[in-house]
């Protein structure tokens, strides 16, 4: 199963999330994701609905396209 | 003529005995032993369907008139609309509003119970800010309610759901919650104002919306589950119910869809209360009655639970409206194929209160005495930003935006086209001017991306395939040419922004396609 990764128009850049838009990741781009509270402060995503915000979100994009990729990116 | 309007949010129009012997998703049959005794007096419409979408956008249709979504997303009362509790005071008209809808409360939606000569807001349902504390409600009902991670027992943010488990810890009896305390409070509302000449009562119950929090003997009703189980969710996220956030086991899933049920035979046991005090009352002969709802709420349906992130199918847009007129037909079954925005008309018609010219409004009346037998060709729905959807009653069709496209939001406050309910955002970057076709009045301009609920062009067969399993569009071009034509056609009649037309697009180097 390809990890799922969500985020919505106001919670992450696209440019970010799009770092993990490869074949190994279920990439969701959605309005809303029901956590305003917590979008409204920082930028998040959810992983398998497990909330990760930064400092770990660019990292955690990263690796999860690291491994996709072989870290060959 | 007094106007009694009863919403009751997120009501699926298949778990009601007047539309279906048995709701699509369950093998069970669900009570609604007093909204079915209330069709079997009223007309039923069998072709009713929404127009702009989630919550709010359809009450601006209802209480103003206004096709919104082609426009603007969720947002306020405008100061160039004309609300149906404006008016009806105006002309001498008692009004009332009674619901425990937060919307109407949080950031983003001001203008809609201002009007009314009374409102009644029964406090605590959803994210309403209410009660603070215990600082750290009960864990296993937590459990049920919320993710630990994303709503923290202690965070300060908005829409934090411990705020509903606050609220809702201790209650105890069933007249604790929600739908009993607004439709018994409905009743009594209309036994204490029988003196007023005329009135106009808006009830507006936010239940069947979730959480799905209901008292026994309904959390049983429907399930062997215990259903104080904390791994058994009462406010499931929107998505899909495959992955992600959104992600319900089966078992969770029938759980989820069983308190749904629940809540259902909730409400309809509470809105027998109010039957039965326009029956002691002897109200019928002086009082339009109307049952409807915003929209559905899918529960497992292609796959999706929720709304908003997903095709508008008909679990969502076709939507239940009963009316009774004392000057019906004869009750029965209405064909014709109507929309949210028609009630605006219809209400205003029933009190004799002049209607505004050149809303988007057409006054149901007519096919509730029997002297018309249609109404429209086609009905557009859809949210704004996403996809347009369009049905003529046969078939529906839904048209996502163009990728990396944008829409325009046009309002005179500075919303948040895509976060509905924090607060609004300071724009730099607004055109101002008299953009609206049906006002003169200026209104800010600014645009915001476009969402997808679905990438592909979309055609379904409604009348054979009514769960909307199979997509036909590649199948039949010349229905999807059809039905494009009446999507252009009604966005045509709309004066929809011609931004509108690449955006879906429906021009090709600026010309039609």
């Amino acid at each position: 199963m390809p990890l799922t990764v969500e985020y919505c128009l106001s919670s992450c850049e696209t440019d970010l999330a799009s770092t993990v838009d490869t074949d190994g990741v279920a990439l969701r781009e959605r309005r809303c994701l029901e956590q305003c509270g917590i979008c409204r402060n920082r930028a998040f995503v959810l992983v398998d609905g497990r909330l990760v915000v930064e400092p770990e979100l660019t990292s955690t994009l990263e690796s999860l396209a690291d491994v996709e990729t072989g870290g060959d990116r | 003529m007094n106007v009694l309007f009863v919403s009751i949010d997120s009501l699926r129009r298949d778990f009601l005995g007047a539309y279906s012997d048995r709701p699509t998703v369950v093998d069970y049959d669900v009570e609604t032993d007093n909204l079915d005794r209330f069709a079997q007096r009223a007309t039923v419409f069998d072709s009713h369907y929404a127009g702009s979408l989630p919550c709010m956008p359809a009450r601006r249709e209802w209480l103003t008139g206004v096709k919104e979504f082609p426009w603007r997303p969720w947002g306020p009362v405008e100061p160039f609309d004309e609300p149906v509790a404006e008016l009806a005071r105006d002309d001498g008209i008692l009004t009332q509003l009674v619901t425990d809808h937060f919307h109407y409360f949080q950031h983003g939606s001001h203008g809609y119970y201002e009007d009314f000569n009374g409102f009644e807001f029964v406090r605590g349902n959803e994210y309403d800010a209410w009660q603070t504390s215990p600082k750290h409600p009960p864990e296993a009902f937590c459990d049920q309610l919320l993710d630990r991670e994303t709503d923290p027992t202690t965070s300060m943010q908005y829409l934090n759901r411990n705020a509903y488990a606050r609220n809702a810890n201790g209650f105890d009896e069933e007249s604790d919650y929600f739908a009993p305390k607004v439709f018994s409070r409905t009743a009594e509302w209309l036994s204490e104002n029988r003196d007023w000449e005329q009135w106009f009562c808006y009830v507006d119950s936010f239940d069947v919306h979730e959480p799905f929090d209901v008292p026994e003997s309904y959390a049983s009703m429907y399930t062997d589950e215990d259903p104080t189980d904390p791994d058994l969710p009462v406010w499931p996220y929107y998505g899909s119910v495959d992955e992600g956030q959104s992600e319900l086991t089966d078992r969770q899933l029938a759980f989820v869809q069983s308190q749904f049920a629940g809540s259902v035979t909730m409400v309809d046991r509470w809105f027998g209360r109010v039957l039965e005090t326009l029956d002691e009352d002897g109200l019928w002969d002086e009082t339009m009655v109307i049952v409807t709802s915003d929209h559905g709420f899918a529960l497992g349906d292609n796959g999706w639970v929720g709304k908003n992130d997903f095709t508008v199918y008909d679990v969502i847009a076709h939507t239940p409206l009963m009316i009774w007129h004392p000057e019906q037909a004869a009750g029965g079954r209405v064909s014709a194929l109507t929309t949210a925005v028609d009630l605006y008309a219809t209400m205003l018609d029933a009190m004799a209160v002049e209607r505004p010219a050149d809303t988007h409004s057409r006054s149901l009346l007519p096919l509730v005495r029997g002297t018309r037998a249609d109404h429209r060709d086609a009905v557009l729905f859809g949210y704004w930003g996403s996809s347009v959807n369009v049905t003529d009653g046969t078939y529906t069709y839904h048209r996502p935006p163009e990728s990396d496209s944008e829409t325009l939001c046009h309002s005179t406050t500075m919303q948040n086209p895509h976060s509905w309910f924090t607060p609004p955002t300071a724009r730099t970057d607004p055109d101002a001017g008299a953009y609206l076709p049906y006002t003169d009045a200026s209104v800010w301009r600014y645009p915001a991306d476009s969402w997808f609920q679905h990438r592909d062009e979309r055609l379904y067969d409604t009348a054979n395939d009514p769960e909307q399993t199979t997509n036909v569009a590649t199948d039949a071009p010349e229905t999807v040419e059809r039905m494009r034509t009446l999507l252009e056609r009604g966005l045509d009649d709309l004066d929809a922004p011609e931004s509108q037309w690449p955006r879906l697009g429906l021009y090709t180097g600026g010309r039609k396609q």
